[in-house]
Formats: structure tokens, C-alpha cells, sequence
């Protein structure tokens, strides 16, 4: 009887529900917690190879990381960057309306705005551009791309948060244009993010090279991987400083990364994708800071109720039939009214 | 029928001198089973791809430094132990707390041990997979049918009940009986520790 179950949890076939019996079972005697770590074992060493999935696409995937690495690595550092010929990603927090759209370049007038692309909350999307560039839009982003725009005039504006995959071409450069900057990069991939609620713009760099200029000339800064700049919109004052990377990434898989993030912080992301309106009852709250990942498959309940496990917070749903549902989030201490 | 993989002396040696084809047959080789192991423990599909993409890619790093006269399965089998290991670990200090529940800290926390107590020293591996896939093969056809739908293609039981148009318990039962014909199979040749365990279980 036991047994069955023990199985069923090591094959990933028991309830989600049942798993805390069968653990508690596991950890109650020496002698269970043997057969588990036999049975679990056997089975995960029982595999064999029968082309279930893709080898020759990762033998590839492999043979590219491979390739990238320099046969001389007597600088480390300067191998590291070399590594990677060109892969970056930008994440810009910025924005601009559309009417102010034809003065960020002269030559992109409304009558030339052949295509434009938005992903509305709650979705993300992904197309590839003439030349073979790959966009991936978050949530509530819009992007445009000028009729002019070839293999060799490679310009685009945007708002929002996208992930760029740009063909490399050092002879023509790939453009993104924001509100302030202009993001120069000559192959490869890259994030960037602008929203026009935010009060500051990023750019970070996972891999490559690129240079960025503020959008009426001067020029700001060149990034090396792990770098981003902060450019805030109200003072102009720019930092450049090391981060991890990795958040600007994964939001294409579906997953939100927080590291020491205020709640408020956090919450602008979940208004975004999960298309609400997050108050706080009071800013004590919304400094309150939080470490994690979020799986954007999940439905908001159960990421608010999990909040609400880990600090003295709790929440309340409204449901709006016209408008956006609102979520109150308070202090547990303060009634809410 | 599942097929015992080996790889030469030969190759390794190949291997050993740069050649790309042979890497390509060694990775081909172990690629798959080690990702599957992998994620038994780790339960994430693409970060287990990662993490051995990375143990082939030191390997072919490293390879001026292989015996070839060595048990190289053992090597990738071990490396992937302490990457999963690490893995483990990592995830723990991240304090995931808001993708993993308590139930899913205890699963890992689990997984973690029974890896821990996974030593490759003593696995006579040829002779382990040998046996494993003899025991596989020998299983009733239903039964063989039911856990290679589970453990290969990764199929959940009432997934398997639906294709094989049999009872979910039926499957159950089959998975229940492959596994335990294994771990009888395989007493011999598993660490001294889990024989030990096993002698335990028996008094």
C-alpha cells in the first residue's frame, strides 16, 4: 500500500495533495527514508537513450558554445567577453507617447510607419523582422517598425519591455530608439525595456558590445557584459553598475526573477502582465522586500496568497466589470479602512 | 527493447586528440540518460539540458586529460551528481519561495539526500546497465510497456492508462512490479551503503 505510493511520488505520478503524507512517511524512520532513497535512485538511474528528444539540436546548441570560446585564453577577462561575440541585452525603462514619435528621428514620419506591433497585458509575443532579427515583446509593449526599414537601414522605436535577437551585420547597425536613448548595436541579442510609467530607463548588457547614446547626440556610455546603465528621466543623472543578468532574460520564458525587490516594485510587474491595479493601503508595505521567482503561468491569487505567507500582508480582490479588477494589498496590523 | 550503449577504447582515445566525430559519438551516447537523470532529481527540464551541455563542454575542455583505459560513464555520471548537487543547493539559497511551496522544498530536500548518498565509486557501471536493461527486457510485455511509456518517454500514469486503454491502477501495479524486479536485480551492484539499506529493509 505504502510502497504504491512511495512509487507514485518517485515517478511524479501522486497528487499534489497526498505528497505530505508520503513525505511524512519517508522522514519518520530511517528504514523508510532507505527504500525511498533506493527505489528514487534506481529509477533515476534506469535511463537509457531512445531519441525521445532533440540530441542533434543540443549536440548543436553545444557545438556553438564551443566554437565561441577562444582558442587563446591567456586574458581571462578578455576571454570572457570575446566568448560571446555579440549577444546583449538592453532593458531600457523609458518611454514616449506616439505623437512624439517623429521627432525622436527626422526621417520617421507617421506616413512611414509601415508596421506596428503591440502585445497587450498578460501576453507576450515574438516575430522576426526582414532581417531575420527576433523580437520578443512583454506585456503591454508596443513596437514600430518604419516602412524604410531593410537589411541595410535597420532602425526601430519602441515602448515597453523586448528582447532583441539581432542578425549580426557590422556594416549596418541595428537601431533602437527610445524616448532619451539610442541603442547602437552591430549584431545579436539584447532586452529592452520602456515603459512610459517608469521614471527611469536601463540598459543592460548580457553579452556583447553596445553603445548608447542619449537620443539628441551626446553619447553616454559603452557596456561590457553584466553591466546595465541607469538613466534617470527626471534628473538625467546616469549610473552604470554590475547586475544579475539573468532577470532580463528569463521574462521570455515566462518567469519574473526578484532579488531584494521592494514590494512596490513588484507589484508594477504584476499590474503589467497580470492587467490590474495594485494599491497599498500604506507605504510601509510597499518597501517591504521580497526574493524569488514568479511563474507567470500561475494564476495572481496564488502569487499574492504566497506574499501574504511570507510578511504580515494581507489582500483583497475587487472585481470590475468596466475597468480593471484592483487588488488592495494591507498591513495585517491596520485594519483596512 | 532497450539497448545497452558503449563506447570504445578507441574512441576515447580519438577523443582524446581532438576529434570532433568522436565527441559527437560520446555525447550522443550519454547526452539523453544523463539529462533524464538529472531531472529526476532536479525536476526542470531545461536547466537540466543546461547542466549537462556544461559537463560535455568541460569534457571536451579537459579532453587531452582523459584515460582513455578509465571509466569515463562514471566521470559524467559523478559530474552531473555534483552539478545537480549544486544545483540543489543554489535553489535553496535563492529562497524560492514564491515558485516552490513548503511540499516542493521537502521533495528537493529529499532528492537532495538520496543524490548525496549516490556514490559512483563503487558502481560496476557496465554491469549495472547491463542488468537494468536485461531486467527491463525480461519484464512482462504489459509491464516492459508501462515503465519504459514512464520512465523514457516521460509519459504520467493516466497518460499511459489512456494510450495502453488499461486501468490507471493497472499501470500502477506495472511500474510497481518493474521497479521492485530492478532493485532485487540490482542488489549486487548498487553502493555498499544502499546493499546495506537494503539488508536493513530485510530485518
Amino acid at each position: 500500500m505504502e510502497q504504491e505510493k512511495l512509487i507514485k511520488f518517485i515517478t511524479g505520478n501522486l497528487e499534489k495533495a497526498e505528497e505530505p503524507e508520503v513525505i511524512a512517511w519517508i522522514i519518520s524512520n530511517e528504514a523508510n527514508k532507505s527504500e525511498f532513497i533506493k527505489l528514487k535512485n534506481l529509477y533515476a538511474l534506469s535511463s537509457a537513450k531512445i531519441h525521445t528528444f532533440q540530441i542533434d539540436e543540443d549536440f548543436l546548441e553545444l557545438a556553438q558554445k564551443i566554437k565561441s570560446i577562444p582558442k587563446q585564453t591567456k586574458s581571462f577577462k578578455f576571454g570572457k567577453y570575446l566568448k560571446y561575440a555579440a549577444i546583449i541585452v538592453l532593458s531600457l525603462f523609458l518611454g514616449f507617447s506616439i505623437s512624439e514619435l517623429r521627432y525622436l528621428n527626422p526621417s520617421f514620419t507617421k506616413d512611414e510607419l509601415a508596421s506596428e506591433f503591440y502585445a497587450p497585458e498578460g501576453q507576450i509575443s515574438e516575430f522576426k523582422l526582414i532581417d531575420g532579427t527576433k523580437v520578443w515583446l512583454n506585456s503591454g509593449t508596443r513596437i514600430k517598425i518604419p516602412a524604410s526599414f531593410s537589411a541595410k537601414n535597420r532602425i526601430v522605436t519602441m515602448e515597453g519591455e523586448a528582447f532583441f535577437q539581432v542578425t549580426k551585420d557590422p556594416f549596418h547597425p541595428f537601431y533602437v530608439n527610445t524616448k532619451e536613448l539610442s541603442v547602437k548595436v552591430m549584431g545579436t541579442s539584447f532586452n529592452v525595456s520602456a515603459y512610459t510609467s517608469d521614471t527611469h530607463s536601463e540598459v543592460t548588457l548580457i553579452e556583447g558590445k553596445v553603445g548608447i547614446k542619449e537620443i539628441d547626440g551626446e553619447r553616454v556610455a559603452k557596456l561590457v557584459p553584466g553591466q546595465q546603465l541607469v538613466f534617470e528621466k527626471t534628473t538625467g543623472k546616469k549610473t552604470k553598475e554590475e547586475v544579475d543578468i539573468i532577470p532580463y532574460e528569463v521574462w521570455r520564458d515566462g518567469k519574473m526573477i526578484f532579488k531584494d525587490r521592494t514590494l512596490a516594485y513588484i507589484a508594477e510587474k504584476l499590474e503589467r502582465w497580470y492587467n490590474v491595479e495594485i494599491n497599498f493601503s500604506d507605504n510601509t508595505i510597499s518597501q517591504i522586500k521580497f526574493t524569488g521567482t514568479i511563474l507567470k503561468s500561475k494564476p495572481l491569487s496564488q502569487i499574492l496568497e504566497i506574499i501574504t505567507l511570507s510578511a504580515p500582508i494581507r489582500f483583497d480582490i475587487k472585481v470590475k466589470s468596466d475597468k480593471k479588477n484592483q487588488v488592495l494589498l494591507y498591513s495585517l496590523k491596520t485594519n483596512k479602512k | 527493447m532497450i539497448l545497452t550503449i558503449t563506447i570504445g577504447k578507441d574512441t576515447l582515445v580519438s577523443l582524446k586528440n581532438g576529434d570532433a566525430k568522436a565527441f559527437e559519438e560520446v555525447f550522443k551516447c550519454w547526452y539523453e540518460p544523463l539529462v533524464r537523470f538529472a531531472n529526476e532529481y532536479i525536476s526542470d527540464f531545461e536547466s537540466s539540458r543546461n547542466i549537462i551541455q556544461n559537463i560535455f563542454l568541460k569534457l571536451w575542455e579537459k579532453r587531452e586529460l582523459i584515460n582513455p583505459e578509465s571509466n569515463i560513464r562514471a566521470y559524467l555520471y559523478m559530474a552531473t551528481r555534483n552539478a545537480c548537487l549544486s544545483h540543489l543547493r543554489h535553489l535553496k539559497l535563492e529562497t524560492n519561495f514564491l515558485e516552490k511551496s513548503r511540499k516542493d522544498n521537502d521533495t528537493f530536500k529529499l532528492n537532495y539526500e538520496a543524490l548525496e548518498k549516490l556514490s559512483f565509486e563503487n558502481i560496476d557501471f557496465q554491469n549495472l546497465e547491463q542488468i537494468i536493461n536485461d531486467t527491463i527486457n525480461s519484464l512482462p510485455p504489459r509491464c516492459r510497456e508501462v515503465f519504459i511509456l514512464s520512465r523514457y518517454q516521460n509519459l504520467k500514469n493516466k497518460e499511459i492508462a489512456l494510450q495502453l486503454d488499461i486501468s490507471v491502477k493497472a499501470v500502477e501495479a506495472n511500474i510497481t512490479w518493474a521497479l521492485i524486479d530492478l532493485r532485487e536485480n540490482t542488489k549486487d551492484y548498487l553502493p555498499e551503503l544502499l546493499f546495506f539499506m537494503l539488508f536493513c529493509l530485510g530485518s
